[in-house]
């Protein structure tokens, strides 16, 4: 605290915000205390600000115009403020600005009540001023905050924690199944074994139930054969169908013997049959019929024959007629008929023989005159035929240009077959058109060219010696060719072709002449028949003249006529042979037909056929009788028979079976049983061939006993049951098997297990590094922690000290400042409540008592150089009179120590306060200003004179002579909860003196709270009897011993504020909670209990779960057995001797605290309505 | 060329697990012991290799399981196929698995060696004549606290060489893993000696005999950096039964440690490119660029600086750090800060309040006195790390992390020192913000 304080004497505000001209003026200023009144708008806070620009012009706005005087350090200073310049004098010289603290720091000195209560920035700044000079400058909060550092681990809540709890579960999960693979792995071999026995055991169930079957079959058997004997034994000869035989054979009987009767009806016939055909018993003679039908056609052919010999004779008597008058010959008809007729033959030959002579002739002449005489060559075909052999080879052989003569030859020879053909088509041509001796000259072309053909082929051969050929030629003495040259021998060699060719062709006229008749031939010829031509003139006599042709139609005419009459008389002769022999044939057939016919007589071939034709009916007739007749007679035959045949098998078929014979009903029995006779025979047969299949099967079993087979049926079923039970499905353990070795193939060719434990060694590796971290933190927690309680006593600040006093003072002892420690900001503990609470979390009016306290403090204890005056704007509003009238004193202990003090307000009351405080002050002066008065306004402020100011309420009564127990009637105190702690117990538990509890209550102090508040944070100097105070507060301090342990097992008070801080009760729940808790007095085990119990509808149990185990873990319910009541006295006993009390005494006031509190505190507990 | 034997040596392939902290690219199960495995056989076939020698911990006990020998049983049927021995020894990790997977293989050229923790002797004839004893011993449960080299009793003393092939902890006396001395080894007589059980590859003895740890083939966590993968080795039978022994780097993966002294670096976005250039220089230098493709950095960054705090915030930044180098992948698998803040503190810790508080807090720890000075915050501090320890939140750990172990005061004091050091850096600024 400094002594130098400034002091302003007056203030002109000439100009400013809202004030034109003419602002306010202070010129009455105590150099203690100012009171400034005046309704709104009167300039009291232009006035309050324009000290401070009279003190930091820098802060005045460019239209403030003013003048201030002060003193300060014994100096007279003036300033005046023009706009954005201002100049100070001392002592009337021109002055630097004096030295103040920044006008950063000018908030302090202004205590403005809105200002206060908005200022947060400047609230968080005072806190942090205080927190930071509790270390000495340093921020240890700050330094922790940046750091990290806190107090508490992480939870399993933490991100890495789950992470690696997952991780970790994960490479469990990940073990567990390759463990579990490996555990199966481990069971291959087993389930292998159970495999194998499983087969052995299927195996001999399949045995033992193969047992069963065949013993089955076998029992069958037996039934089978048991029934079979109940049969007739006959039945082995019955075969079922023998009633139906009996009455087959007996229908046959029945048709056979109609037949029979149809048969004998037939004979009968036939013979009246017989008898009408009158016919000899024999019948016909064999052949007499077919005689007469003989002769009856022959007849019928004679006159047919007859009829048409007549007319043919009619016809060629026309014929002959006709034949008559073309012969020119005037001749009989027996003259015609004289003439040889054996001439005509001849007359005909020679026509034919003088026509082919006449051609002869004709040919020869032809012949003759064509041909000629045939021309020959002198020499003879085979010389020729040399020579050209000669000349040929002659040609043929090489000598100069024997190629070109080659060529040469080949040419001649070509042109020699070309010329042969050329002779054959001539040749050819020749004889088809002209004579045939053309085909003679083809022959000779032929020959040449055949020659010619050779001849080209052989001449591509061999060569000789020309001279030798030369000299054959000569030799052969024909013509020389006209050099030898080959030009030359070529033309010779051609003209021994020609001759050669004449050879022949002359050959061929002499044979073509050869076969021409030789002239003395035809003429013999010709004589022969002029020879002819006259003896038949002479033997024709009549013969027409004229050449020998004309003879023909002459000769052929009578020929024909003589032909024609030669056949007359040829018909005529027939037709009466012809009627000879009908007659005869007539004869013949009447003679036949006679003794069959009582009268008969043939004259035509009608009449013939007539007879002919009955005779053949009445034959027919008794053919068909008499066949008719033997059918007859075989038919009844073949019906005796068949009767017999069939009576007797019938009658075979009942003594077989040993019926009687007709006894259809029996027998019709036996058949109806053989069905199922046979039906049990072929089970057996069936049963027997399974049995037997069955054997077989069971033999082909490994291990088959045959004893098996004599096993009884139950013995059998009894073991197949116990094997079915016992045997594993083999099938089913190869499955697993497969299984199993398909899942450790699959096991062995991935990573899970690495990968999972990769996962969780990095999960692990984080929460390596949390803990790091965590522990970085705490312990780093922990050293700030040491830091700040070793260094806090030392240095704790006298300004948060002073501001805690003050604020005690201010709310007697109501509430204590502090500041939190993770915010930074203030806080007040209400020691009633024993709570602290954040500043937005009081009334206004509290809060402003705080913040107010922190800023006294500050100006009392945390200024330097000069003291500035104090400014305090409607500040007291919102507080009551008690707490009105202890800041008025705590600022008149300002001015007192020298600080000028200016407070501005629109209240008259506030005005009346602040009199009659000032008033009591002595040493203390004060002035007041009215606004209105001086600015001459019409409003003014209603300043109650002090004689009419009246306090608040009324205080407590006053003792007036009682006793501590009627005192405390008359006080009404409230009944003790200790549930809610001690900090609310009335005084009167523990203030004895009356006086001194009235003392107290008077002061405001009715708690026990509040009195520890001041007892620690202020002196309570004021108070008069220190000893019953001293008393008293050992006894407080015995009170709050008392609820320690009465609240051990019972927990500390739940109300809504506990209910708030935790999640297991949402915002849906809290208003129902709190009041369930209120009902309960707060005692938090019966509130679990009853939300368990579902008080509060559709709370949930987990969430029940979940507060029980916040409000254990909290305090707020203690798990322990409650003390008891002796337990409770000892510690209070001893918390009193602790304090310094006697220990009789303090056993006494325990007892006599103990009794003051018992029955409230039974009675709260019992009823807790009754708590305050 | 003389006669000699080529064995392929591996072991420690706790098939069925994978490396931690891998970046994804590498989740191709060609950076798994699967895949090592397959080349280690790829190798063997190649080299016509006289027999592969497994020394035990075929698989992880964590998955012991068909999954995990699966990959196992199908390369050493190309094996068979190959005409390629296995000699097999169980560890303590598969003890109870390889006897039954090599009766379930039912093949002849798998020979697990030393059933049941009784030696075995298995002469070995090579392709070319050459023949050596290879004597075997598998683990018999899963702890064996005494060393079965009491009970090796095979001679030596032969013209033919002699292997031994044990899964062991080699000087390690107080091991529930088969403890044995070297000099237990030596006193054998045998001209080598493949051992199992511990994953860091190399030779503990070069020769008379030597003695290999082939290691695991592929490191499986930061823990076990450097170059991993089977060994190739070559018995002389010539001479005097030398045997030698060559790694092949055959693991994909890698991992690495590298230390930062970030002292001077005020800004936190500066480190990238100083990590990076590290990382590139680490790869040029310390990598097989041929054969791995991936390498996982456990990283530490040291020194004093200014922004030691504001590293904190940079945690994520500096773990997302990854270079391509050569064709390989650099990765941030693990990140320790053990950077200080520039402060002096001998200053500092003559003032009042908690700044001076803490400085002295800070000496106290360097200067180990803070028991004597500050018991209370250490028990505090313990008791912090304890209820840490047992929060719920890591029951998990507690029950699947055999190194997640009880904080202890050194514990406390290490965290204590660090988070002094941040809130000192902090007040620190907050005073300097002032100013």
């Amino acid at each position: 605290m400094s002594n130098n304080p400034l002091e302003f004497e007056t203030l002109d505000i000439r100009r400013a915000p809202g004030f034109a001209r003419d602002g306010p003026l202070l010129d009455t200023i105590s150099q203690d205390v100012t009171i400034v009144h005046g309704p709104n708008g009167a300039g009291k806070t232009t006035l309050a600000k324009g000290l401070h620009w009279a003190l930091w012009p820098e802060t005045a706005p460019p239209e403030a115009r003013l003048t201030a005087h002060f003193r300060a350090n014994s100096d007279d200073w003036r300033v005046d403020i023009d706009g954005t310049r201002a100049s100070f004098q001392r002592n009337g010289g021109p002055a630097n600005q004096p030295s103040l603290p920044a006008n950063e720091y000018r908030s302090r000195y202004q205590l403005a009540l809105h200002e206060l209560l908005q200022s947060d920035t400047d609230n968080e700044s005072f806190a942090d001023r205080i927190r930071r000079e509790s270390a000495g400058g340093y921020d240890l909060d700050a330094a922790g905050e940046a750091l990290g550092f806190n107090d508490t681990p992480s939870t399993r809540r933490k991100g890495e924690v789950r992470a690696a709890s997952e991780a970790l579960e994960a490479a469990r999960e990940a073990k567990s199944e390759v463990e579990e693979i490996r555990e199966d792995q481990q069971r291959l071999d087993e389930l292998r074994r159970r495999r194998e026995q499983a087969r052995e055991d299927h195996a001999h169930l399949d045995l033992v139930e193969r047992a069963i079957e065949f013993t089955q079959t076998r029992n069958e058997i037996r039934e089978y054969c048991a029934e079979l004997r109940s049969y007739p034994s006959v039945l082995e000869q019955v075969d079922g169908d023998e009633i139906e035989t009996v009455e087959r054979l007996n229908n046959e009987i029945e048709t056979w013997k109609g037949r029979k009767e149809d048969a004998e009806g037939k004979k009968e016939e036939a013979t009246d049959s017989l008898d009408d055909a009158d016919l000899p018993e024999s019948g016909l003679p064999d052949g007499l019929l077919e005689q007469a039908k003989t002769l009856q056609q022959t007849i019928g052919s004679l006159e047919e024959d007859i009829r048409r010999q007549k007319s043919e004779l009619e016809g060629v008597k026309e014929r002959r007629k006709q034949e008559r008058t073309e012969i020119p010959l005037d001749l009989e008809r027996e003259d015609l008929a004289g003439l040889n007729p054996e001439v005509w033959p001849d007359v005909e030959d020679f026509v034919t023989t003088a026509a082919e002579v006449r051609a002869e002739r004709q040919l020869k002449r032809a012949i003759e005159e064509r041909l000629g005489d045939p021309q020959r060559p002198d020499a003879d075909p085979d010389t020729l035929d040399r020579g050209q052999q000669a000349l040929e080879q002659w040609l043929e052989t090489p000598e100069e240009g024997a190629k070109e003569s080659d060529n040469r030859l080949q040419t001649v020879r070509r042109v020699a077959l070309v010329s042969s053909v050329l002779l054959v088509i001539a040749g050819i041509a020749l004889g088809a058109l002209v004579s045939p001796l053309g085909y003679g000259l083809a022959i000779v072309g032929g020959i040449l060219a055949v020659y010619a053909f050779v001849q080209s082929g052989s001449d591509r051969s061999e060569d000789g010696q020309r001279a030798t050929h030369r000299q054959t030629y000569e030799d052969l003495v024909l013509d020389p060719p006209a050099s030898w040259e080959p030009s030359a021998v070529r033309e010779q060699l051609r003209s021994l072709y020609s001759d050669e060719a004449s050879h022949i062709l002359a050959d061929q006229q002499e044979q073509q002449a050869a076969t021409l008749s030789p002239d003395s031939d035809l003429e013999q010829k010709e004589a022969t028949l002029e020879e002819r031509r006259t003896k038949l003139r002479e033997s024709l006599g009549a013969a027409p003249e004229g050449p020998d042709v004309e003879l023909m139609p002459t000769v052929k005419g009578i020929v024909r006529w003589q032909r024609a009459h030669a056949e007359v008389k040829k018909y005529e002769g027939r037709v009466k042979q012809l009627e000879s022999e009908a007659t005869t044939k007539r004869q013949e057939l009447t003679e036949l037909l006679s003794p069959y016919f009582d009268d008969v007589q043939v004259t035509s071939a009608e009449t013939a056929e007539g007879h002919v034709s009955a005779l053949e009916d009445r034959q027919e007739q008794y053919e068909s009788a008499q066949e008719q007749l033997e059918s007859a007679r075989g038919d009844i035959q073949e019906a005796k028979e068949e009767l017999n045949e069939r009576i007797e098998r019938r009658d075979g078929v009942y003594k077989e079976l040993g019926v009687d014979p007709g006894d259809d009903d029996r027998l019709r029995d036996l058949c109806e049983q053989v069905d199922e006779y046979e039906d049990i025979k072929a089970d057996i047969d069936g049963a027997q061939t399974r049995a037997r299949m069955q054997s077989r099967e069971m033999a082909e079993y490994e291990g088959y006993d045959p004893s098996l087979k004599t096993e009884k049926l139950g013995t059998l079923k009894q073991r197949a049951q116990c094997l079915r039970e016992t045997a594993e499905d083999p099938e089913e353990l190869s499955d697993q098997i497969s299984r199993i070795e398909e899942r450790v193939q699959g096991a062995k060719e991935r990573t899970n297990v690495e990968e999972a434990l990769k996962e969780r060694d990095a999960a692990l590796e984080d929460l390596e590094d949390l803990y790091e971290s965590d522990a970085a933190s705490m312990v780093g927690h922990t050293l700030l922690e040491h830091v700040r309680e070793v260094t806090r006593e030392a240095s704790r600040p006298p300004v948060f000290e002073r501001a805690r006093e003050l604020l005690a003072e201010i709310t007697q002892g109501r509430y204590r400042l502090d500041i939190a420690e993770d915010s930074g900001r203030f806080r007040a503990y209400d020691s009633v409540d024993e709570r602290g609470y954040a500043l937005d979390e009081l009334s206004s009016g509290t809060q402003l008592q705080v913040l107010l306290a922190v800023r006294l403090a500050f100006v009392d204890q945390q200024e330097q150089g000069v003291e500035l005056p104090l400014l305090m704007d409607e500040t007291l509003a919102n507080s009551d009179d008690r707490r009105a009238e202890v800041i008025i004193d705590a600022v008149i202990e300002l001015a007192r120590a020298g600080r000028q003090v200016f407070y501005f307000t629109a209240q008259g009351d506030e005005v009346a306060k602040w009199r009659e405080a000032l008033e009591a002050a002595s040493e203390v002066d004060y002035e007041t200003v009215d606004l209105a008065e001086q600015r001459d306004l019409e409003q003014s402020v209603d300043v109650p004179s002090l004689e009419a100011y009246q306090r608040g309420p009324e205080g407590p009564p006053a003792p007036e002579g009682r006793d501590h127990g009627a005192y405390g009637t008359a006080l009404d105190v409230p009944q003790f909860n200790p549930r809610k702690g001690a900090g609310g117990a009335h005084l009167w538990y523990i203030v004895d003196d009356v006086e001194l509890l009235y003392e107290l209550m008077e002061l405001g102090v009715e708690r026990w709270g509040q009195l520890r508040t001041l007892a620690t944070e202020t002196t309570l100097e004021a108070v008069a009897a220190q000893d019953a105070l001293n008393d008293a507060l050992a006894l407080g301090r015995a009170l709050e011993t008392f609820v320690e342990a009465w609240q051990v097992g019972r927990g500390a008070y739940v109300d809504r504020q506990v209910i708030e801080s935790t999640d297991a009760v949402t915002e849906n729940f809290v208003d129902e909670v709190a009041d369930l808790a209120k009902e309960l007095n707060g005692d938090g085990e019966e509130l679990v209990e009853a939300l368990r119990a579902g008080e509060v509808s559709r709370f949930r149990r987990n969430k029940a779960d979940e507060f029980e185990t916040y409000l254990t873990e909290s305090g707020y319910i203690d798990p322990v057995d409650p003390l008891e009541p002796a337990e409770v006295r000892v510690r209070v006993v001893n918390r009193l001797v602790a304090e310094g009390v006697s220990e009789g005494t303090a056993k006494q006031r325990a007892t006599q605290l103990m009794s003051r509190l018992d029955e409230g505190v039974e009675a709260m507990v019992d009823s807790p309505e009754a708590q305050t | 060329m003389g006669s000699e034997l080529r064995l392929v040596c591996t072991g420690d392939l706790h098939l069925g697990r994978s490396p931690s902290r891998a970046p994804a690219e590498a989740d191709d199960g060609a950076c798994s012991p699967r895949g090592v495995w397959e080349r280690t056989v790829d190798l063997a076939v190649d080299r016509e290799a006289d027999a592969v020698v497994v020394t035990g911990d075929i698989v992880d006990e964590e998955n012991e399981y068909i999954e995990a020998y699966g990959v196992f049983e199908r390369e050493v049927i190309r094996l068979d196929d190959a005409g390629i021995p296995i000699l097999i020894v169980s560890g303590n990790h598969d003890w109870d698995l390889v006897p039954d997977m090599v009766d379930d293989l039912g093949i002849g050229n798998v020979r697990l060696l030393g059933r049941d923790g009784n030696w075995e002797r298995h002469t070995l004839d090579g392709h070319n004549g050459a023949r050596a004893h290879i004597d075997g011993w598998s683990f018999p449960a899963k702890q064996v606290t005494r060393s079965p080299l009491s009970a090796y009793e095979f001679d030596t003393d032969t013209d033919d060489p002699v292997i031994g092939v044990a899964h062991i902890d080699l000087d390690a006396t107080e091991s529930r893993y088969a403890p044995v001395r070297t000099a237990e080894l030596r006193g054998t007589g045998a001209d080598a000696w493949l051992l199992g059980h511990i994953h860091v590859p190399g030779t503990r003895v070069d020769s008379d005999p030597l003695i290999l740890y082939p290691g695991s083939p592929q490191g499986l966590d930061p823990g076990e950096p450097g170059c991993h993968g089977p060994w190739e080795v070559t018995v002389d039978t010539d001479s005097s039964a030398t045997v030698t022994a060559r790694q092949q780097p055959l693991a994909k993966l890698r991992y690495d440690t590298l230390s930062v002294d970030v002292s001077g670096v005020d800004e936190p976005t500066d480190l990238p490119a100083l990590i990076s250039e590290r990382a590139r220089d680490h790869v040029q230098t310390d990598v097989d660029v041929e054969t791995v493709d991936h390498v996982v950095m456990k990283l530490t960054l040291t020194g004093r600086t200014s922004a030691h705090t504001a590293l904190r915030d940079y945690r994520e930044d500096i773990l997302n750090i990854e270079r391509r180098e050569a064709g390989v992948q650099v990765t941030i698998g693990d990140l320790t800060l053990d950077t200080r803040p520039d402060i002096d503190l001998e200053n500092l810790a003559d003032s009042d309040g908690p700044a001076g508080y803490l400085a002295e807090l800070l000496l106290s720890i360097q200067e180990d006195a803070v028991r004597d000075n500050h018991s209370d915050l250490v028990d505090d501090a313990a008791d912090t790390l304890e209820a840490v320890y047992g929060a719920d939140a890591y029951r998990e750990l507690r029950r699947e992390r055999d190194q997640f172990t009880r904080p202890d005061e050194e514990d406390a004091v290490n965290h204590l020192e660090q988070q002094a050091q941040l809130v000192l850096d902090k007040l620190v600024q907050q005073v300097e913000g002032d100013v």
